[in-house]
């Protein structure tokens, strides 16, 4: 092999390490955690759909960045006009700010877990490095170093094993009706959050601009393209072990789970003091992954509408407005958590909000993916462009839902 | 007719928050039943009966050799936290009558026995001599498996008493 090939290998085997690792976030953390407990693996389903939905539109958004060079949020703007654009940034915004707070919770809880000293204590700690991260550290180091760290997460797949899990129960939940201690509203409830876990909207902004930062082009489609097709799935596999594992522990002792203490005891149970200790180190690289990742999309939508410069590859002085926003959006994340909101409460709060805004991103993506203007022969063929309408016709079923389930559930109790 | 056309969305937008908010503020507003009461009864024996089984399933962990320090006293302060939480929730509910008050006498010598067997979790995994600390800790799993229990058979005939 040539040290090009070599290179292009090692560069999208890396590439792939880290869409694994950096698909898992808090939110799918505590949702497939949460509806393990209760709806054993009867919601599995959802987790399926929601990563090939993500697969579609990441696919049809690293497309739009490699060929037109230019961000989906910018693009967004330029396609709906700014009245439009702008209830989308305030919509996406006000969820990844959420996001932000929940990801910042799930760093300080991680280091009380392997500390024991409170994580209101850590927020503050937290919140300064992670700025100081954002403002001196280059953009591929951030990604590989969290994404490869949040590897560690394989636990939970080493765990569902050791646990002596019974995959023939698993298989027959996939078609069941609740359990008799739920109903079909909370039902819904999580299968709402947890396909919101998986469409955040702050990824497919992080994707493309990261895309914009890493100056794809044509030839970095295929790349592109194997860490959506191969990465994603392999995240999602790490969501399912999470819930499997939940499943087996907790659905039988009918406990709900309400903190990432109890989200990381199965893989103690089933590993011991090692996979713990693992299982720990991978929560706090994935939630502050997720956090560098939250932090630069609230950066990235904001200066792009408003046309600011942007991006980790420009020097700070030159993109002073990004970065007072990033510094911005984490005091005030930092700030909703030292008023002792739980950070689960947020991140619970974060998935439906989220599933309320999910139209106003993915629409554009669809809109733009379709637009030979910007596409020329990369647009949309039919099959695309059926599996982009498919979901987001359910995209929009999942956020007509998000309110009047949470209201009729009182937040999935 | 102008400003009509010129504010339309913007009307209808505030009209239709109004109207969001007004239902809402009925629905918090509205005086509590016996039913609502038992609802919230059941919610808090379900929340706390999680916490106990929660920290039985750790302790064992930890007999097992399965856990660390660090670990399992941030499991415990969680624990101790959300159903002192839940108590006190519980305590300010308005009790609208007496079938409530026997709900809540019930449930709350329940949820005190929760608070003190965490209390007794805590205090045995302190023990420094090795047996002395296994033999605590056995003892506590036993005890938070009998509250986990009761608690389970409370929320079941709560349950049943709303179906009813």
């Amino acid at each position: 092999m040539s040290g090009g090939a070599g290179k292009k290998v090692l560069g999208v085997t890396l590439g792939v390490l880290t869409a694994i690792g950096g698909f898992v976030d808090i939110g799918d953390l505590v949702a497939n955690s949460q509806a393990g407990a209760r709806f054993g693996t009867r919601l599995l389903w959802v987790v399926v759909l929601g990563v090939i939905g993500i697969c579609v539109f990441a696919e049809m958004a690293g497309r739009v960045v490699a060929v037109s060079h230019r961000p989906v949020f910018d693009l967004i703007r330029e396609r709906l006009g700014a009245r439009m654009a702008m209830v989308t940034l305030v919509g996406s915004y006000l969820v990844t700010l959420l996001t932000l707070g929940a990801e910042l919770g799930g760093v300080a809880i991680a280091l009380h877990l392997a500390t024991s000293v409170n994580y209101l204590l850590w927020v503050p700690v937290v919140a300064f490095v992670l700025w100081v991260v954002l403002w001196r550290v280059k953009f591929d180091t951030l990604e590989q170093v969290f994404g490869l760290m949040g590897l560690a997460l394989i636990v939970f797949v080493v765990a569902a094993f050791a646990l002596n899990t019974d995959w023939s129960k698993v298989g027959g939940e996939l078609t069941a009706a609740p359990p008799d201690t739920e109903n079909w509203m909370t039902y819904g409830y999580f299968a709402v959050a947890l396909f919101a876990s998986a469409l955040t909207p702050y990824e497919v902004f992080f994707f493309s601009s990261g895309g914009v930062e890493e100056r794809w082009n044509r030839s970095d489609l295929v790349t592109s393209r194997v860490n959506v097709f191969v990465g994603f799935p392999l995240g999602g596999l790490l969501a399912i072990a999470i819930m499997v594992c939940s499943s087996v522990v907790f659905e039988p002792a009918m406990v709900n789970v309400s903190n990432v203490s109890q989200a990381v005891l199965p893989v103690a149970i089933g590993l011991g003091k090692i996979g713990l200790a693992v299982v720990i180190l991978g929560v706090f690289a994935v939630t502050f992954g997720a956090a560098m990742e939250t932090g630069l999309s609230a950066g990235y939508t904001v200066a792009q509408y408003f046309g600011w410069q942007w991006g980790k590859s420009v020097a700070p002085k030159r993109d002073a407005r990004f970065h007072t926003v990033i510094l911005v959006s984490i005091v005030i994340g930092a700030v909703m958590l030292l008023t002792t909101l739980d950070p689960v409460q947020i991140t619970e709060y974060s998935l439906i909000f989220s599933a309320v805004v999910l139209p106003l991103t993915y629409l554009p993506i669809l809109l733009v993916a379709n637009d030979r203007e910007y596409l020329g022969d990369q647009v949309n063929g039919k099959i695309r462009n059926a599996l982009g309408v498919l979901f987001l016709i359910i995209i929009l079923i999942a956020a007509i839902a998000a309110i009047p389930l949470l209201i009729i559930t009182g937040a999935g109790k | 007719m102008t400003w009509w056309r010129a504010h339309k969305g913007a009307t209808i937008t505030a009209a239709v928050a109004i109207v969001v908010l007004a239902v809402v503020a009925v629905f918090a507003l509205m005086p509590s039943d016996t039913d609502d009461y038992r609802n919230t009864a059941v919610k808090t024996a379900q929340d706390t009966q999680s916490e106990v089984r929660t920290v039985s399933l750790a302790l064992q962990a930890d007999l097992a050799g399965k856990t660390y320090d660090p670990y399992l006293s941030t499991v415990l302060w969680q624990a101790r936290y959300n159903v002192s939480t839940s108590a006190s929730d519980l305590a300010g509910e308005e009790v609208p009558d007496p079938t409530a008050a026997a709900v809540q006498k019930r449930l709350s010598g329940l949820l005190d026995e929760a608070i003190t067997s965490i209390g007794a979790a805590d205090a045995a995994t302190g023990i420094e001599d090795d047996n002395a600390r296994h033999q605590a800790i056995e003892g506590v799993v036993h005890r938070l498996d009998e509250v986990g229990s009761r608690l389970q058979k409370f929320t079941e005939a709560t349950r049943a008493e709303l179906n009813s």
